[in-house]
């Protein structure tokens, strides 16, 4: 493969999986903190109940 | 605004980024001419490009977030900020990517410390800091103000970088988009670079929206955690 074609290929590849890498880590650390609030929220109606 | 409507939001701003983003691929690998003398590896520049300006975008609204928490105290300014930070570092990531791999087989090196490249590493390092110090802050009032103050400060280096090779001579080419004489694009280029940019610009702000609804989530959290402990 040509040695730019080479480069050119691998900026692209590895420029999206640096984006679809953070957006894992958004989705994980959202879901993270969705179940925390849940338990929390239920933890708080057990105890006015 | 409710889950369901922040939902078909986040799916609607995806289906119009990946539009884009196919549009903008089109014009950089068929439409757009290959340069003259640096033949294919020039098409790095159709993500090398958008992704510098959208990294100043980003910084210019953690700016924008500090000067306005600093003022009203209002604590969505700093969720705004540090999602936007948080977005602007891996835009900002993706240019210090793309150049070496662009450097190498123009210039026959990786890496050189001229005016414009070290000063985009300092950028990185200086917004790598902002996020660190959040962390490390756990008052949320003290963790906004001192965030604020590196929020202001660190856009200084976001000029220098831009004028960096209009003031120095530097390894890194004079800027083609509003450079000096005999600077400018084909028509076609243009339109490689339009596209990438507003798709890439569609995808950040998806990434900023659900970034700050994290910050918002949190803050709920650590409420309810202290009513809790009542």
């Amino acid at each position: 493969m040509e040695i730019g074609l080479k480069h050119l290929f691998y900026a692209f590849a590895i420029v999206w999986a640096l984006l679809l890498g953070y957006v894992f880590s958004l989705a994980r650390r959202q879901k993270q903190l969705a179940d925390e609030l849940e338990n929390l929220k239920k933890s708080s109606a057990r105890r006015s109940d | 605004m409710n889950e369901s409507a922040r939902h078909r939001l986040s799916l609607v701003l995806l289906a119009v980024a990946l539009l884009l983003i196919v549009s903008a691929w089109y014009y950089a690998f068929l439409a757009a001419p290959t340069e003259r003398t640096m033949g294919t590896i020039q098409r790095i520049f159709y993500l090398h490009l958008p992704a510098a300006f959208l990294s100043f975008l980003a910084f210019f609204v953690v700016f924008v977030g500090s000067v306005a928490y600093l003022t009203t105290r209002r604590i969505g300014w700093d969720w705004a900020a540090a999602s936007a930070a948080e977005v602007g570092v891996v835009f900002c990531a993706a240019v210090l990517i793309t150049g070496p791999l662009w450097a190498k087989p123009v210039w026959g090196i990786w890496w050189t410390w001229d005016a414009r490249l070290t000063t985009t590493l300092i950028l990185f390092l200086i917004y790598v800091a902002y996020l660190m110090l959040r962390l490390y802050v756990t008052d949320a009032e003290r963790r906004a103000r001192l965030a604020a103050v590196v929020g202001i400060l660190g856009f200084v280096d976001v000029p220098i970088v831009y004028m960096a090779n209009r003031w120095w001579r530097t390894q890194h080419p004079e800027p083609v988009i509003a450079g000096g004489e005999g600077s400018g694009l084909d028509p076609r280029m243009w339109w490689g670079v339009l596209w990438a940019f507003a798709g890439l610009l569609t995808f950040a702000s998806l990434l900023f929206f659900q970034r700050y609804r994290m910050e918002a989530m949190r803050a709920e959290l650590t409420q309810l955690a202290r009513r809790l402990r009542r």
